[in-house]
């Protein structure tokens, strides 16, 4: 073996030769153009983009070249039967010429760059080269041992060289296309695997398909000489590719012990009983920002992404799933709705917001309905709360009783949201305009009251499949005049007697025609507190668009009793404005401080308010009392935070770690955290 | 004989390239120290023959050993025992003739240059040229020279005169001669200039379309197959045996080449006014004649 | 001294050799103690096979023309003198054989044909000395 590797050592000299040549030439080549063709900085860089090119094409063109020549000179020129003459095996032969080609090409390149590298030349700089560096030796390596493997198939240089070129387009093609949607689907991840590293992976496959070719005992002539070799390679390739996804999936395999990163796109679910997470499977570096720790809610997409539906009382898993999504728990924690992110390639915008809404019998362990949809979808959480989570994911509301499930999905232009039972059989597609927020919610005797597409306020009865109009807003009395409504939210009270309408109203036209006597009210944004059946609808708020004012809805928050009222005014942020059943006016609390980027949040278990503006916090109680939080923990909480609370009244919330975070629940009373997460 | 007698045994060996035969079922045998002649016209499959032996080919069917080592499994040990030179087989150009000895040289276990040199300075062959610049009948002599370096018990030489020039030819011829110095070697000669290899060879075998129509030595072969002439007079034209060749008959005269000649033919065939002769056949008379008579037999 | 042999002409290669060195001793070019080429050489010079060369060697040195010394190599030996009559005489009568074939089959009587055999032989009669 040693004497084919000198022969074809001393046989491929003149490459060597021709990378000498170009070590000074590309150099040369630079610095000339630079100073004879170059007036200003532009022509400066097409000079160093064109020197790049060639320093980048040069070597991928000498590994086609050497390995196309390796076996097919051979054959064109008859020289073969000499060479296997030799008391050598196959194996030997074809393994000197392989390190041979192997030794020559690197060479030649080694010898390329060697000059330029030493001399620091500028050149290099310019073009990048050490950026490039890397991928520059995996094409190499890819190149080559694509030409290889055709130089054992085909009887002539030039044919190898052609087949390389098209065999490469070919897999680049393949790769980019079947690693990026076949690739990403076996694995269950939405990130794109580095196509570059699976073409790498077909290249041993190459190298034994062209082992097969040579050493099958024949003079390589045969017409069908080709069928072995490629079935081989192609074998090969996927034998190699199952293992790398075998490895890929055990790697990123779900082990609780080894998680150190969650997301807080989190939610409570399940009436509490249940957190839906997104933590990242094995321990992963994460690149810290200029600022220091990450945020928890900050999770890169990384392959190791799993989806996580905890329960909170046993904090067991209920639910793990690779990927991106949302998991939400039926009220009677006997089946969770899913929407996923589906892995793989999403074409263009379109693609973006579409899900996967599986629905799991979690008894069972088995599926009950699985569908798609497109989710652009107002953010979960009280309408119009400007979480810095925007989890357009969670989407899903199941009704009380858990018999039927709310989704939101835009079809087309149209905004509509389904209600369908679990098994996904009876479904009901029901149109309405929000633009703003969620235009529906459930009452307590699971019936849906929605917005329709006209804004008038529907009450869909699941069981009968019967819609109810309720009352339309237009007939308010307080209804601004001269107004039509163009959008708007709608929340129902945790014990289904009052609803609360915004509407988005724009100034019609034909008010603004026959404008006689008043003037018309203009755009605005109004809200209204009304019964469930539609009496008494009650003017909360309003508030006058001017021109440059953006639209924004006051973020309505119930006590769980539903008895009182909480919001706050977009603008005047500096009091919370409230309204309780039993007196049905408007009281307005002011606070001590203007929530310039604070908020407020409903306390669980009380009537009560937690109000907060970065570290202070303060809390609110139905009586209107404000009492500030001292508390230890608001040294290291941040309140916004907060994923939620659990069925006991304790705050869910990320909690920083050595490394990463974990999910604890916090007694806001008394401080006590206890760790539910990993 | 036992087998390890011979150099070459080949057992019904037969290789098939898609639908054609190239050999079917050829078992021949070449004795150790012999100088063997493969003889058939073109496409015969004299060349697939020997580079089966060389397992450059893989047989259809059949096996084929070579100094008692099986041709397929051992292959190695056995191109490492053989010698192989093969008509107009393009070289590496590039190299010079001393670099290909050196080359060679390096690729056998045992090497002797001492051959070699006198091979290469008795033809005049200047070992630093470069093979491109060598003419026809040098790279065939070249090829040859570096061929007996590593001492080959078993010399192969496919149609190592084809092509070449009378002079070159007898150069080749005598450097082969030359090369039998050792004791024991066998040299295995396929081509078709029948009268060359007949000087040399003293065992032949005829290979037409793929099949071993005959082998045997050279001189039972020429004892064996014979012109017969028989004067006789006009409508007393004698029995001819049964398996005669080329018959000519006028009135007066029949010839016929038969191939089992013995003393008893021309016996039988003896009569009142009836001359006899028989005469002998060179051995291009002798593959022609039995070469047609095969292929009248087939159609 | 020895002709080019000729595969082509019907003998075989072997008698035409064997034939050339008991001509050359008949006709006395070759006397006993002159050393013959060896076996390589005399194969070498006319291309044929060693093998053939060494049978001829082996039948004339059976016949008596020929011995082999130890070392030396072959040589004519002592005895061919003597066998060169026989030789002589066998040589000329299968000429005269194949001769006698020719006068049957073109029926010339024994009278003609020994007349003809008598005119030949004057004419390769050698020259005397007075015509030079």
């Amino acid at each position: 073996m040693r004497s084919v590797f000198l022969k074809e050592w001393r046989q491929g000299r003149l490459i060597v030769i021709f990378g000498l040549v170009l070590a000074g030439l590309i150099p040369a080549l630079w610095a000339v153009l630079s100073t004879v063709y170059v007036r200003d900085f532009r022509n400066q860089q097409n000079v160093d983009l064109f020197c790049g090119i060639l320093y980048y094409i040069v070597p991928l063109f000498l590994a086609v070249v050497v390995g196309s020549g390796i076996f097919a000179a051979e054959l064109e020129r008859g020289t073969l039967p000499l060479l296997l003459a030799l008391p050598f095996s196959r194996r030997a032969v074809w393994l000197g010429k392989l390190l041979a080609g192997l030794a020559l090409t690197f060479s030649a390149i080694v010898l390329i760059f060697a000059p330029a590298v030493i001399a620091r030349a500028p050149v290099l700089e310019e073009a990048q080269f050490w950026l490039l560096a890397p991928d520059l030796l995996l094409w190499t390596i890819i190149l080559f041992c694509i030409s290889f493997f055709w130089s054992t198939l085909c009887a002539s240089i030039m044919g190898a060289v052609l087949a390389t070129i098209i065999l490469w387009a070919l897999l680049a093609i393949a790769a980019w296309f079947a690693i990026g949607f076949l690739g990403a689907r076996l694995l269950g991840t939405s990130v794109l695997l580095d196509a570059e590293l699976w073409m790498l992976a077909t290249c041993p496959a190459l190298l034994t398909g062209s082992y097969v070719g040579f050493a099958r005992g024949e003079l390589l002539q045969s017409r069908r000489r080709w069928i072995l070799p490629s079935a081989t390679a192609l074998a090969a390739t996927l034998v190699i590719c199952l293992a790398l996804i075998g490895a890929i999936r055990w790697e990123t395999r779900y082990d609780r012990s080894q998680i150190e990163h969650i997301s807080w796109h989190a939610s409570i679910t399940g009436g509490g009983s249940a957190v839906s997470l997104l933590a990242l499977a094995q321990p992963v570096r994460l690149k810290r920002d200029a600022g220091g720790w990450l945020g928890p809610g900050q999770l890169p997409t990384h392959r190791s992404q799993h989806l996580v539906l905890l329960h909170l009382d046993t904090r067991e898993e209920l639910l793990v799933r690779r990927g991106t999504g949302a998991a939400s728990l039926s009220p009677d924690g006997t089946r969770a709705a899913l929407l996923v992110k589906p892995p793989g390639i999403t074409w263009g915008s379109r693609g973006r917001g579409i899900r996967r809404l599986e629905i799991w019998d979690l008894s069972q362990d088995r599926l009950l309905y699985r569908g798609y949809l497109q989710t652009t979808a107002p953010p979960s959480g009280p309408p119009g709360a400007p979480l810095p989570r925007r989890s357009a994911l969670n989407a899903v509301e199941w009704s009380p009783d858990s018999r039927w499930l709310t989704v939101y999905n835009m079809f087309g232009d149209k905004h509509e949201f389904l209600v369908m039972d679990p098994q996904g059989r009876d479904l009901r597609r029901l149109a309405t305009k929000s633009l703003l927020g969620g235009s529906w919610g459930w009452s307590r005797d699971s019936a849906v009251y929605y917005l329709d597409a006209g804004l008038r306020v529907v009450r869909h009865s699941p069981v009968q499949n019967a819609n109810h109009l309720v009352c339309d807003p237009r007939d308010f009395p307080e209804f601004p005049k001269g107004t039509a409504p163009e959008a708007g939210t709608l929340t129902v009270s945790p014990d289904g007697r009052f609803l609360t309408v915004s509407l988005l109203v724009r100034e019609s036209r034909s008010a603004r025609e026959y404008r006689s006597g008043g003037d018309a009210d203009g755009d605005q944004v109004v809200s209204f507190v009304l019964r469930a059946d539609g009496s008494q609808p009650q003017l909360i708020y309003r508030n006058l668009l001017g021109r440059s004012s953006t639209i924004s809805n006051p973020g309505f928050f119930w006590s769980p009793d539903g008895r009182h009222l909480y919001f706050l005014e977009p603008k005047l942020r500096n009091s919370v404005l409230h309204w309780s059943a039993q007196r049905a006016v408007v009281g307005r609390i002011p606070l001590p401080v203007s929530l310039t980027r604070g908020y407020i949040r409903l306390l669980p278990h009380s009537s009560g308010l937690l109000v907060w503006q970065e570290r202070r916090a303060w809390t609110l109680d139905d009586r209107e009392q404000l009492r500030p939080l001292q508390r230890d923990y608001l040294r290291w909480l941040d309140i916004s935070s907060i994923v939620g609370f659990d069925a006991a009244g304790r705050a869910i919330v990320p909690r920083a770690e050595e490394v990463g975070h974990s999910l604890v629940s916090l007694d806001l009373a008394t401080g006590e955290t206890t760790r539910i997460y990993p | 004989m036992s087998d390890n007698a011979y150099a070459i045994t080949t057992y019904s060996l037969s290789k098939r390239f898609g639908r054609h035969k190239a050999l079917d079922d050829v078992s021949a045998r070449v004795p150790r120290g012999s100088i063997y002649g493969l003889m058939g016209p073109n496409g015969a499959g004299k060349t697939t023959f020997v580079r089966c032996l060389l397992n450059l080919i893989n047989p259809t069917r059949g096996s084929a050993a070579v100094l008692g080592l099986d041709v397929v499994r051992d292959s190695v040990a056995v191109r490492q025992r053989v010698g192989h030179v093969a008509a107009l087989q393009p070289l590496w150009e590039w190299m010079k003739v001393s670099e290909f000895a050196d080359f060679m040289a390096g690729c056998y276990p045992r090497w002797n240059p001492e051959p070699v040199s006198a091979v290469l300075s008795r033809v005049g062959i200047d070992r630093e040229a470069r093979i491109q610049t060598l003419s026809r009948g040098q790279r065939a002599l070249a090829a040859l020279a570096v061929a007996i370096g590593h001492e080959p018990d078993v010399l192969l030489l496919d149609e190592a005169l084809t092509g070449l020039d009378p002079i070159a030819r007898r150069e080749v011829l005598r450097n082969i001669i030359e090369a039998m110095h050792a004791e024991g070697r066998t040299v295995f000669i396929t081509g078709q200039d029948i009268a060359d290899m007949e000087r040399i060879c003293d065992h032949v075998g005829f290979l037409v379309k793929g099949r071993l129509l005959l082998e045997s030595t050279l001189d039972e072969l020429k004892a064996r197959v014979k012109r017969i002439r028989v004067e006789h007079p006009a409508d007393a034209s004698p029995e001819i045996p049964a398996g005669a060749l080329q018959v000519d008959r006028t009135a007066r005269e029949t010839i016929f080449t038969t191939r089992d000649f013995s003393p008893d033919l021309l016996t039988s065939l003896a009569g009142p006014n009836r001359r006899l002769e028989a005469l002998d056949l060179s051995l291009e008379d002798i593959f022609v004649n039995l070469a047609q008579q095969n292929t009248e037999a087939a159609t | 001294m020895f002709d080019t042999i000729n595969p082509k002409s019907a003998g075989p290669i072997h008698r035409q050799i064997g034939d050339q060195i008991r001509r050359s001793v008949a006709a006395g070019l070759l006397v006993p103690g002159d050393k013959l080429p060896s076996v390589r050489e005399l194969a070498s010079r006319l291309l044929v096979n060693p093998n053939t060369v060494a049978r001829v060697y082996r039948d004339l040195e059976r016949d008596g023309l020929l011995e082999t010394r130890r070392g030396q190599g072959t040589y004519i030996s002592a005895n061919a003198a003597a066998l060169a009559e026989s030789e002589r005489r066998r040589l000329v009568s299968e000429n005269l054989d194949a001769a006698a074939r020719d006068v049957h089959a073109f029926g010339l009587s024994e009278k003609a044909a020994l007349d003809l055999f008598r005119e030949v032989l004057a004419n390769r009669r050698p020259q005397p000395e007075e015509e030079r």
